[in-house]
């Protein structure tokens, strides 16, 4: 396939998720207004970071007085996932040039990494493989920009009575509930939420970091012990 | 510094992304780093979606009279049956509005 028709499939490939992605910038939008950002802080944050969960979680710590390396270690954690992404991506993007990897590494997100990844696996293999993922990067960052500056703008026309950021909870249930697929992820899905609970107080806002890692660990010692048994 | 902060959040968040692409990264992990890396999206997200829900401005925890949870519930069934984060969305906002325009 084409440069062209690569892309152009990345593109097209990504906009169902875009009905998902528009309401969450739009709330991340809302939020960043009413964490005391300015609108020009929130507007470059989705360029600048460019991964929901950690604006939202940058908004969130910075709304409620977090020391600094706090802050940019909680979104550190978040974003550690991306590595797994990029593990997978690197048998396909590795002998690309620099400046192509450097690119497209600004380009990995949840949902592009969903999209092109299907394509990276199919059978069909060529040269210009990657410009699926330029696509559908391109097409997400796009549309990110444009549902956060809706939420900056437009957002203070939205009643309060919609509890439209109510929508971030919500997104954030959909892809855990989604993510659980075997009995060590629902463990650290019971153990992150009850340290989470039993945490609240921790100083600097330290229960994300505190209750994530103790969850990972617990996650990892199960599973191990599930395999030496079987 | 606010800008500070974001600088380096956004750093940090590109050399996640860039490192394993930049032949600096080991061709493979260790594998309870790799099986960590699998749980740290549900670690990390499941303390902000509780503490959003149950957790009020005042840090104080809110059972009763808060159609949240029972929103977030709904949603957490609708999500585990459809898989669809839209669907989700919409019915854990219908509940909210049900609760306050009707309730």
């Amino acid at each position: 396939m084409s440069k062209f028709s690569e892309f152009k499939n990345g593109c097209i490939e990504l906009i169902p998720l875009q009905i998902g992605v528009f309401p969450f910038g739009i709330a991340f939008g809302i939020l960043g207004n009413e964490s005391g950002l300015t609108n020009l802080q929130t507007f470059l944050l989705s360029s600048i970071i460019f991964a929901g969960v950690s604006q939202i979680v940058f908004a969130q710590l910075i709304a409620a007085l977090t020391p600094g390396f706090i802050v940019v270690a909680t979104v550190g954690i978040v974003n550690l996932r991306h590595i797994l992404y990029g593990i997978t991506l690197s048998e396909y993007l590795k002998n690309l040039p620099l400046k192509w990897r450097l690119l497209l590494a600004y380009l990995i997100t949840d949902e592009a990494f969903a999209i092109s990844q299907k394509r990276f696996s199919e059978k069909k293999k060529n040269n210009n493989m990657h410009y699926h993922l330029l696509g559908s990067g391109l097409t997400l960052w796009t549309s990110w920009q444009i549902s956060t500056f809706l939420g900056i703008f437009v957002g203070h026309f939205i009643p309060d009575s919609l509890n439209l950021e109510f929508a971030i909870p919500l997104s954030f249930i959909a892809i855990v509930a989604i993510s659980i697929k075997d009995k060590p992820k629902l463990l650290v899905f019971v153990v992150s939420a009850l340290l989470s609970v039993i945490f609240k107080d921790l100083p600097w806002n330290l229960w994300i970091i505190v209750s994530a890692i103790i969850a990972i660990f617990v996650g990892i010692f199960f599973s191990n012990i599930r395999k030496v048994k079987q | 510094m606010i800008w500070t902060l974001i600088i380096f959040s956004g750093l940090i968040t590109y050399v996640t992304r860039f490192l394993p692409i930049s032949k600096l990264m080991p061709k493979k992990l260790p594998n309870l780093v790799q099986q960590g890396l699998q749980y740290v999206s549900i670690a990390v997200i499941t303390p902000i979606i509780i503490n959003s829900i149950l957790i009020d401005t005042e840090n104080i925890i809110r059972i009763d009279d808060n159609p949240k949870i029972f929103a977030a519930l709904i949603a957490i069934g609708v999500a585990l049956v459809s898989k669809s984060i839209i669907l989700t969305l919409t019915c854990g906002l219908a509940i909210i509005w049900i609760f306050e325009f009707l309730i």
